[in-house]
Protein backbone atom coordinates (compact mmCIF):
# COMPACT_ATOMS: atom_id res chain seq x y z
CA UNK A 1 0.00 0.00 0.00
CA UNK A 2 1.39 3.72 -1.14
CA UNK A 3 2.13 5.82 1.74
CA UNK A 4 1.83 9.62 1.39
CA UNK A 5 5.31 10.20 2.91
CA UNK A 6 5.36 13.85 3.72
CA UNK A 7 1.99 13.19 5.46
CA UNK A 8 3.93 10.50 7.13
CA UNK A 9 6.31 13.01 8.06
CA UNK A 10 3.91 15.61 9.06
CA UNK A 11 1.94 13.51 11.40
CA UNK A 12 4.94 11.76 13.64
CA UNK A 13 4.87 15.35 15.78
CA UNK A 14 4.10 16.25 19.02
CA UNK A 15 0.77 17.39 17.94
CA UNK A 16 -0.58 14.68 16.03
CA UNK A 17 0.55 12.15 19.46
CA UNK A 18 -2.04 14.75 21.24
CA UNK A 19 -4.32 14.64 19.24
CA UNK A 20 -4.13 10.70 18.04
CA UNK A 21 -3.21 9.03 21.74
CA UNK A 22 -3.89 11.36 23.99
CA UNK A 23 -7.71 11.06 23.27
CA UNK A 24 -6.89 6.79 24.51
CA UNK A 25 -5.85 8.00 27.87
CA UNK A 26 -8.88 6.71 30.15
CA UNK A 27 -9.40 3.64 28.01
CA UNK A 28 -5.48 3.34 28.38
CA UNK A 29 -6.22 4.10 32.61
CA UNK A 30 -9.03 1.60 32.35
CA UNK A 31 -7.48 -2.07 31.26
CA UNK A 32 -4.60 -0.61 32.95
CA UNK A 33 -6.91 -0.47 36.29
CA UNK A 34 -8.16 -4.23 35.82
CA UNK A 35 -4.64 -5.59 34.35
CA UNK A 36 -2.87 -4.10 37.68
CA UNK A 37 -5.95 -4.32 40.09
CA UNK A 38 -4.82 -1.11 41.32
CA UNK A 39 -4.95 2.56 40.45
CA UNK A 40 -1.65 4.10 41.56
CA UNK A 41 -0.26 0.91 39.68
CA UNK A 42 -2.51 1.88 36.56
CA UNK A 43 -1.22 4.83 36.63
CA UNK A 44 2.33 3.90 36.69
CA UNK A 45 1.60 1.42 33.77
CA UNK A 46 -0.15 4.19 31.45
CA UNK A 47 2.53 6.65 32.24
CA UNK A 48 5.15 4.17 30.94
CA UNK A 49 2.66 3.46 28.07
CA UNK A 50 2.52 6.39 27.07
CA UNK A 51 5.74 7.51 26.97
CA UNK A 52 7.43 4.04 25.35
CA UNK A 53 3.86 4.87 22.49
CA UNK A 54 5.58 8.77 22.03
CA UNK A 55 9.23 7.72 21.67
CA UNK A 56 8.05 5.08 19.43
CA UNK A 57 5.48 7.23 17.49
CA UNK A 58 7.40 7.61 14.58
CA UNK A 59 6.78 4.13 13.60
CA UNK A 60 3.33 4.53 13.94
CA UNK A 61 1.23 4.35 10.33
CA UNK A 62 -1.09 7.49 10.85
CA UNK A 63 -4.89 6.64 10.42
CA UNK A 64 -4.34 3.18 11.82
CA UNK A 65 -5.85 1.97 15.15
CA UNK A 66 -4.30 4.21 17.73
CA UNK A 67 -6.17 2.49 20.50
CA UNK A 68 -4.62 -0.88 19.54
CA UNK A 69 -1.42 0.36 19.34
CA UNK A 70 -1.32 1.80 22.64
CA UNK A 71 -3.50 -0.94 23.77
CA UNK A 72 -0.62 -3.60 22.68
CA UNK A 73 2.05 -1.39 24.18
CA UNK A 74 0.09 -1.22 27.31
CA UNK A 75 -0.29 -5.13 28.08
CA UNK A 76 3.42 -6.17 26.51
CA UNK A 77 4.62 -3.88 29.08
CA UNK A 78 2.56 -5.58 31.84
CA UNK A 79 2.89 -8.72 31.00
CA UNK A 80 6.79 -8.15 31.24
CA UNK A 81 6.26 -6.62 34.24
CA UNK A 82 4.29 -9.48 35.79
CA UNK A 83 6.11 -12.13 34.79
CA UNK A 84 9.41 -10.68 36.63
CA UNK A 85 7.04 -10.11 39.81
CA UNK A 86 5.15 -13.45 39.66
CA UNK A 87 6.80 -16.92 38.27
CA UNK A 88 3.58 -18.48 38.17
CA UNK A 89 2.40 -20.51 35.27
CA UNK A 90 -0.60 -19.14 33.31
CA UNK A 91 -3.67 -21.25 34.33
CA UNK A 92 -5.12 -23.46 31.22
CA UNK A 93 -8.95 -24.41 31.94
CA UNK A 94 -9.49 -27.43 29.88
CA UNK A 95 -13.40 -27.91 31.38
CA UNK A 96 -15.67 -28.28 28.93
CA UNK A 97 -17.46 -25.10 28.71
CA UNK A 98 -21.19 -24.63 28.23
CA UNK A 99 -21.84 -20.62 27.02
CA UNK A 100 -25.40 -21.26 28.95
CA UNK A 101 -25.13 -22.72 32.27
CA UNK A 102 -25.82 -19.90 34.30
CA UNK A 103 -28.33 -18.56 31.86
CA UNK A 104 -30.42 -21.98 32.25
CA UNK A 105 -28.95 -21.45 36.65
CA UNK A 106 -30.93 -18.38 36.50
CA UNK A 107 -34.04 -20.28 34.75
CA UNK A 108 -37.33 -18.70 35.30
CA UNK A 109 -36.36 -16.41 38.11
CA UNK A 110 -34.71 -13.67 36.17
CA UNK A 111 -34.20 -15.06 32.66
CA UNK A 112 -33.37 -11.56 31.35
CA UNK A 113 -30.58 -10.92 33.89
CA UNK A 114 -32.29 -7.71 36.07
CA UNK A 115 -30.16 -8.96 38.46
CA UNK A 116 -26.85 -7.58 36.86
CA UNK A 117 -28.76 -4.25 37.36
CA UNK A 118 -28.44 -4.62 41.13
CA UNK A 119 -25.07 -5.24 41.83
CA UNK A 120 -22.94 -2.65 43.07
CA UNK A 121 -19.83 -1.29 41.15
CA UNK A 122 -16.97 -2.06 43.55
CA UNK A 123 -18.35 -6.00 43.57
CA UNK A 124 -18.54 -6.39 40.13
CA UNK A 125 -14.96 -4.84 39.64
CA UNK A 126 -13.86 -7.31 42.56
CA UNK A 127 -15.28 -10.16 40.58
CA UNK A 128 -13.22 -9.26 37.30
CA UNK A 129 -10.35 -8.81 39.28
CA UNK A 130 -10.44 -12.42 40.65
CA UNK A 131 -10.02 -13.39 37.22
CA UNK A 132 -7.09 -15.55 36.19
CA UNK A 133 -5.04 -12.70 33.98
CA UNK A 134 -5.45 -14.41 30.63
CA UNK A 135 -8.90 -14.59 30.68
CA UNK A 136 -9.50 -10.75 32.66
CA UNK A 137 -7.29 -8.98 29.45
CA UNK A 138 -9.88 -10.98 26.92
CA UNK A 139 -12.58 -10.19 28.86
CA UNK A 140 -11.78 -6.51 29.40
CA UNK A 141 -10.98 -5.84 26.05
CA UNK A 142 -13.67 -7.30 24.25
CA UNK A 143 -16.80 -6.48 26.80
CA UNK A 144 -15.66 -3.19 27.77
CA UNK A 145 -13.31 -2.00 25.82
CA UNK A 146 -15.61 -3.61 22.47
CA UNK A 147 -12.18 -4.81 20.53
CA UNK A 148 -13.32 -6.58 17.26
CA UNK A 149 -12.01 -10.53 18.19
CA UNK A 150 -9.77 -10.03 14.96
CA UNK A 151 -8.05 -6.91 17.34
CA UNK A 152 -7.57 -8.98 20.26
CA UNK A 153 -6.02 -12.00 18.42
CA UNK A 154 -3.23 -9.95 17.07
CA UNK A 155 -2.54 -7.84 19.91
CA UNK A 156 -2.25 -11.10 22.16
CA UNK A 157 -0.72 -12.95 19.45
CA UNK A 158 -3.16 -16.10 19.46
CA UNK A 159 -5.75 -17.83 17.08
CA UNK A 160 -9.10 -15.60 17.30
CA UNK A 161 -10.49 -19.48 18.12
CA UNK A 162 -8.31 -19.25 21.20
CA UNK A 163 -10.01 -15.66 22.26
CA UNK A 164 -13.42 -17.25 21.82
CA UNK A 165 -12.42 -19.76 23.98
CA UNK A 166 -11.41 -17.56 26.66
CA UNK A 167 -13.78 -15.33 26.26
CA UNK A 168 -16.37 -17.71 27.04
CA UNK A 169 -14.92 -19.14 29.98
CA UNK A 170 -14.03 -15.76 31.21
CA UNK A 171 -17.71 -14.36 30.94
CA UNK A 172 -18.80 -17.70 32.03
CA UNK A 173 -16.35 -17.02 35.64
CA UNK A 174 -17.41 -13.85 35.67
CA UNK A 175 -21.75 -14.18 35.81
CA UNK A 176 -20.79 -17.53 37.54
CA UNK A 177 -19.49 -15.41 40.58
CA UNK A 178 -21.78 -12.55 39.76
CA UNK A 179 -24.78 -14.69 40.04
CA UNK A 180 -23.68 -16.31 43.51
CA UNK A 181 -23.04 -13.00 45.13
CA UNK A 182 -26.44 -11.90 44.14
CA UNK A 183 -27.77 -14.93 45.94
CA UNK A 184 -26.28 -14.23 48.89
CA UNK A 185 -27.66 -10.33 48.50
CA UNK A 186 -30.94 -11.65 47.74
CA UNK A 187 -31.49 -9.50 44.39
CA UNK A 188 -32.37 -12.85 43.06
CA UNK A 189 -33.78 -16.29 44.30
CA UNK A 190 -32.28 -19.43 44.04
CA UNK A 191 -32.97 -21.42 40.87
CA UNK A 192 -35.69 -23.98 42.07
CA UNK A 193 -36.10 -27.31 41.74
CA UNK A 194 -37.06 -27.53 37.91
CA UNK A 195 -40.87 -29.45 37.86
CA UNK A 196 -40.51 -31.49 35.15
CA UNK B 1 -12.65 -16.50 10.95
CA UNK B 2 -16.49 -17.13 11.99
CA UNK B 3 -17.53 -19.79 8.95
CA UNK B 4 -20.72 -18.20 7.82
CA UNK B 5 -23.50 -21.18 7.65
CA UNK B 6 -24.99 -21.76 4.12
CA UNK B 7 -28.34 -22.37 5.44
CA UNK B 8 -30.60 -21.17 8.31
CA UNK B 9 -29.28 -21.23 11.77
CA UNK B 10 -29.97 -23.76 14.59
CA UNK B 11 -29.64 -22.88 18.73
CA UNK B 12 -26.11 -23.93 18.62
CA UNK B 13 -25.09 -21.93 15.78
CA UNK B 14 -26.84 -19.13 16.90
CA UNK B 15 -25.65 -19.07 20.45
CA UNK B 16 -22.30 -19.42 19.51
CA UNK B 17 -22.72 -16.09 17.75
CA UNK B 18 -24.68 -14.21 20.43
CA UNK B 19 -21.99 -12.43 21.85
CA UNK B 20 -20.80 -11.05 18.40
CA UNK B 21 -24.30 -10.58 17.26
CA UNK B 22 -24.52 -7.86 20.45
CA UNK B 23 -21.44 -6.49 20.04
CA UNK B 24 -22.07 -5.49 16.50
CA UNK B 25 -19.17 -7.22 15.42
CA UNK B 26 -21.17 -9.31 12.84
CA UNK B 27 -20.99 -8.40 9.21
CA UNK B 28 -24.68 -7.57 7.94
CA UNK B 29 -25.93 -10.58 5.87
CA UNK B 30 -24.72 -13.12 9.45
CA UNK B 31 -26.17 -10.54 12.32
CA UNK B 32 -29.23 -10.67 10.02
CA UNK B 33 -29.49 -14.33 10.11
CA UNK B 34 -28.54 -14.65 13.95
CA UNK B 35 -31.54 -11.51 14.16
CA UNK B 36 -33.82 -14.10 12.19
CA UNK B 37 -33.48 -17.40 15.04
CA UNK B 38 -33.90 -15.20 17.57
CA UNK B 39 -36.78 -13.59 16.57
CA UNK B 40 -38.70 -16.86 15.69
CA UNK B 41 -36.99 -18.87 19.03
CA UNK B 42 -38.38 -17.62 22.41
CA UNK B 43 -35.39 -19.74 24.27
CA UNK B 44 -32.88 -17.65 21.97
CA UNK B 45 -34.43 -14.44 22.17
CA UNK B 46 -34.55 -14.62 26.16
CA UNK B 47 -31.22 -15.89 26.05
CA UNK B 48 -30.00 -13.29 24.40
CA UNK B 49 -31.59 -10.62 26.49
CA UNK B 50 -29.97 -11.89 29.42
CA UNK B 51 -26.71 -11.52 28.19
CA UNK B 52 -27.39 -8.35 26.57
CA UNK B 53 -28.03 -7.41 30.41
CA UNK B 54 -24.61 -8.83 31.37
CA UNK B 55 -23.07 -6.57 28.70
CA UNK B 56 -24.70 -3.51 29.05
CA UNK B 57 -24.09 -3.71 32.94
CA UNK B 58 -20.71 -3.99 32.40
CA UNK B 59 -20.71 -1.16 29.69
CA UNK B 60 -22.58 1.29 32.43
CA UNK B 61 -20.27 0.26 35.60
CA UNK B 62 -17.11 -0.06 33.45
CA UNK B 63 -17.00 2.96 30.99
CA UNK B 64 -17.52 5.43 32.94
CA UNK B 65 -14.36 5.22 35.20
CA UNK B 66 -12.14 7.80 33.92
CA UNK B 67 -8.22 8.20 34.72
CA UNK B 68 -8.51 10.32 37.75
CA UNK B 69 -7.29 14.50 37.05
CA UNK B 70 -4.03 14.29 39.37
CA UNK B 71 -3.08 11.19 37.29
CA UNK B 72 -3.65 12.55 34.05
CA UNK B 73 -1.38 15.87 35.16
CA UNK B 74 1.78 13.63 36.31
CA UNK B 75 1.62 11.34 33.20
CA UNK B 76 0.94 14.63 31.01
CA UNK B 77 4.21 16.04 32.79
CA UNK B 78 5.99 13.00 32.29
CA UNK B 79 5.11 13.51 28.47
CA UNK B 80 6.21 16.99 28.48
CA UNK B 81 9.26 16.28 29.90
CA UNK B 82 10.12 14.03 26.88
CA UNK B 83 9.51 16.93 24.28
CA UNK B 84 7.04 19.74 24.25
CA UNK B 85 3.94 19.52 23.75
CA UNK B 86 1.41 22.27 22.94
Amino acid sequence: MPMPLTETADQSTPESFEREALPHLDTCFRVACRLTGDPSRAEDLVQETMLKAFRAWHRFRPGTNARGWLLTILRNSFINQYRKQKREPIGVDIDAVDPMAIYRRVGQTDPEGEFFGKLIDRKVLDAIDKLAIEFREVLVLSDIEDLSYAEISSMLEIPIGTVKSRLFRARRQLQDQLYDHAVAMGYISPRERQLQ
Amino acid sequence: MTKVPSTVLDCDEALELLHEYLKQQLTPELAERVRAHIEMCRPCLSHSRFEASYLRMLEHKLKSITCPPESRERILTALHGELPLS
